[in-house]
């Protein structure tokens, strides 16, 4: 499957990764935001991660701000042109 | 099945490039534990040196091997590279849960990576997602070969490009052995903040990997100069808009400073409890980041400890002290 993607335009390729928090350090899902199939399949995951309860970021490199998101905020244009989306664990006051 | 031999070694190439990138790239996916293992090119050696100048926390003669000769770490770097690179970080990244730290892969890529190559490239990279073992060789002429168990795999349906421009570039990241930790030691480095693991105890940088990748997405987050602060203090601080300083350790609450004074402790943690200390305070952070009012309101508000609890701690003057003390006061001390 990705080398079908491969031998395609790489220049195009827009790659986003989900990180997701979890007690394995973090696991990742990496899509294609060129790919039609992969974004219904990321907008899945990402309204179920939410659901689970899960806080989803876009994450701020070397000191650039992260930012919250929220279900219904997967297709705003900064979501799709982001390289990655932080997902975390449900949290509590102790 | 179709493999062609070993393209002829580039009269010209840029080894310094290669060699830079490559190192790059490994760090990245495995930060610390890159090591330069050897140089047989003198060439790639000082870039090499000249690198790791620039990364003074990255410990030498630790962990990944990095080798470059002037046999395999040439390139005529093409921008298409770059796509080879990531994707095989991403893969490294996937594959790392599963193979632990007992193995490696060395991939070798033949330049110019085009489309085509970068399609092959990923077949040999599936391939190794199957059969990886404790050591695995990708070689130019198509071969995978298994070092521990002696055998070779010829693939299928590669070609390797073999034009006159055709150069390598090669990234090895040799994952070092597990080193034998008991429950114990593996609890504690599981469960501690990071200044447990500094100083002279720096043999037990053998962290368990879910705490390692925690890391190195904080350091990815917060920079090099502020993780290299995060190790030696055990904490990471940050200035929210109020002028507030949150001081975030690895592990335990959040300690708010306003004005240099403590002002109070915050708990906010994750539902589970196995989870890697370092991601909670990349959780902490995020929140602050995003909404510090959102935070103070999750978290459990705790006093940050009232000035009378310091004074029972005052320390008072040993014999030998009061004696000194007396002696100045022109006081003769009664033993």
């Amino acid at each position: 499957m990705y080398a079908t993607i491969m031998t395609k335009d790489l220049k195009a390729k827009h790659m986003v990764t989900f990180i997701m928090l979890s007690s394995k350090g973090d696991e990742r899902h990496v899509w294609d935001s060129c790919d039609p199939k992969q974004i219904t399949e990321a907008l899945e995951k990402f309204e179920d991660l939410l659901k689970r309860g899960f806080s989803a970021f876009l994450v701020g490199v070397d000191g650039v701000k992260s930012k919250m998101l929220k279900s219904g905020d997967f297709n705003k244009e900064d979501v799709r042109q982001a390289e990655e989306i932080l997902f975390i664990q449900p949290i509590a006051g102790g | 099945m179709t493999t062609t031999a070993t393209p002829a070694f580039p009269s010209t190439y840029d080894g310094n490039t290669a060699v830079t990138d490559a190192l790059s790239m490994s760090y990245n996916i495995l930060g610390d534990r890159i090591f330069i293992q050897k140089a047989t090119d003198g060439m790639c050696d000082s870039t090499a040196s000249r690198w790791l100048r620039k990364h003074p926390h990255v410990e030498r003669d630790r962990w990944l091997t990095f080798k470059s000769s002037s046999q395999i770490a040439v390139g005529q770097v093409t921008a298409t590279r770059y796509d080879i690179v990531e994707m095989v970080k991403q893969k490294a990244l996937r594959e790392l849960p599963d193979i632990g730290l007992n193995a490696s892969v060395q991939i070798e890529s033949p330049l110019p990576l085009d489309s085509t190559t970068g399609a092959l490239m990923q077949n040999v990279l599936n391939y190794i997602n199957v059969r990886i073992e404790e050591e695995v060789f990708v070689g130019t002429d198509g071969t995978i070969k298994t070092r521990a168990g002696g055998s070779t795999y010829q693939l299928d349906n590669i070609t390797w490009h073999n034009s006159n421009a055709t150069t390598y570039v090669s990234n090895s990241a040799y994952y070092g052995q597990n080193t034998f930790l008991d429950p114990m030691t593996h609890h504690r480095l599981q469960h501690n903040a990071p200044d447990f693991l500094m100083g002279s105890r720096r043999s037990l940088m053998v962290l368990p990997g879910p705490e390692e990748k925690a890391r190195a997405l904080l350091r990815s987050m917060i920079g090099d100069g502020a993780f290299r602060r995060y190790l030696k203090d055990g904490f990471v601080s940050y200035k929210a808009k109020s002028g507030k300083v949150y001081q975030i350790p690895g592990q335990g609450m959040v300690t708010v400073w306003n004005h240099g004074k403590a002002e109070q402790k915050l708990c906010l943690v994750f539902q589970k409890s196995d989870m890697p200390p370092t991601d909670s305070v990349i959780m902490r952070l995020l929140i602050l980041e995003h909404d510090e009012a959102e935070f103070i309101r999750l978290a459990k508000t705790w006093s940050a400890g009232s000035p009378e609890r310091f004074k029972k701690c005052e320390v008072k003057p040993g014999r030998f002290l009061a004696a000194l003390d007396a002696k100045k006061q022109g006081k003769i001390l009664v033993a």
